[in-house]
């Protein structure tokens, strides 16, 4: 009888103990918004807003905008055929780690991305000849996949994040790229 | 923890290299390729004490091209491209059986119609005749020391049977591929002439 004593009394001084550990700060900061600084020096925008629902989920939307120049004129110039112009991306993560100030994560995404598709197509003159010429078209596609990352953060504030993963596009493979790559180096401030 | 770390970096290195490996960017797409048989003639000078041996290529505007329906203008698919462009090579055979590449001098390409550039290897170009709406070419191979000597076409090309002309695009028109099959050369891709 004694020893149950013991124990329950050490029980209630372990649950004690455990509560008195101090909650991170990290847990009642619900939103962040972060930059990609690797998209950046690509010259394409890359934003994302992502709302902390619990210390396992996360939710999220990115938004990659791109007029970047050396993609424009290998487009024109027919050294590639498909030039992306935007990319909206909602996401899921889950944290696979115990931490919260730095941690890795899983996620799986949804990419909506478009923009502009170029093929050779033959033609009829008024003289009635064939001849070949440049179409351009616009496309639009849904893509699904998976990325795994790291977070870390300072001061409970500023986030800097790793991420790599990629999609496939499924609706429109003959005008959109067939795999989207979702890789990324973004800093974060976390609110 | 450390099982799921290591999960973690197998997985970063799979998805980098399956990203890398799989987008179809580094592919061209400015190019179209056609077939037309016979748009070039070699052959000696109708005056045997002359020695020299022409090269001609005549290329119609408008071709007929297998499996298009409609005759084919190249010059408003190349966007008004005034050159088509073919290379050609001149080796000379040893007492030995082997063969040494002429190095042509100016004074041994003569050029009536279009235009050449020589060096260990020649370039002609059939150029846009507005007048004819052809593109013109017309050489003779001259001036060269007594020997056997074999003709082929195609810089560093493999092919014993095409003769493949390339139009100078500019700006972002599309090039014209034009391969030629011919029934000049032998079956290993040479023109063999003697001057005495």
């Amino acid at each position: 009888m004694k020893k149950l004593l013991l124990l329950l009394l050490f029980s209630i001084q372990l649950l004690q103990a455990q509560d008195s550990i101090p909650k991170s700060p990290l847990y009642s900061k619900k939103n962040e918004i972060r930059v990609d600084v690797l998209a950046t020096a690509l010259t394409r925008l890359n934003i994302t807003y992502e709302r902390f629902l619990n210390k396992n989920y996360s939710v999220g939307v990115s938004g990659i905008f791109s007029n970047n120049k050396k993609l424009r004129d290998d487009f024109d110039a027919g050294n590639i055929n498909n030039f992306t112009k935007y990319e909206i991306i909602p996401f899921v993560r889950y944290n696979l780690s115990q931490g919260q100030r730095s941690f890795y994560f899983a996620e799986i995404f949804a990419d909506i991305n478009g923009g502009d598709f170029r093929e050779i197509v033959l033609l009829t003159d008024a003289a009635d000849n064939n001849y070949y010429a440049v179409a351009k078209s616009k496309f639009t596609d849904l893509a699904l996949g998976a990325a795994v990352g790291y977070k870390y953060y300072i001061k409970d504030q500023i986030g800097i994040e790793f991420l790599v993963g990629f999609g496939s596009n499924l609706l429109n493979k003959e005008k959109s790229l067939d795999i989207i790559s979702r890789v990324g180096l973004g800093v974060s401030y976390r609110f | 923890m450390k099982t799921i770390k290591y999960f973690f970096f197998v997985a970063m290195a799979t998805l980098l290299m399956a990203a890398d490996c799989s987008n179809k960017d580094s592919e061209f797409y400015n190019d179209v390729y056609i077939s037309v048989p016979n748009l070039v003639q070699v052959g000696p000078s109708l005056i045997p004490e002359s020695q020299t041996i022409f090269i001609t290529a005549v290329i119609p505007r408008v071709l007929n091209v297998a499996n298009i329906s409609k005759p084919l203008d190249i010059f408003e698919t190349t966007g008004g491209a005034t050159k088509l462009s073919f290379s050609f090579e001149l080796e000379k055979g040893n007492a030995d059986g082997t063969w040494d590449y002429v190095e042509f001098v100016s004074s041994n390409v003569i050029t009536s119609k279009g235009e050449s550039q020589v060096g260990s290897f020649g370039i002609g170009s059939s150029v846009y005749n507005t007048v004819t709406k052809n593109y013109e070419y017309e050489a003779g191979i001259q001036n060269l020391s007594p020997g056997n000597y074999r003709l082929s076409f195609g810089y560093n090309s493999l092919s014993t049977t095409l003769i493949e002309f390339r139009s100078e695009s500019y700006g972002n028109n599309l090039f014209l591929n034009l391969d030629s099959p011919t029934t000049i050369l032998d079956v290993n891709g040479y023109y063999k002439f003697t001057i005495n």
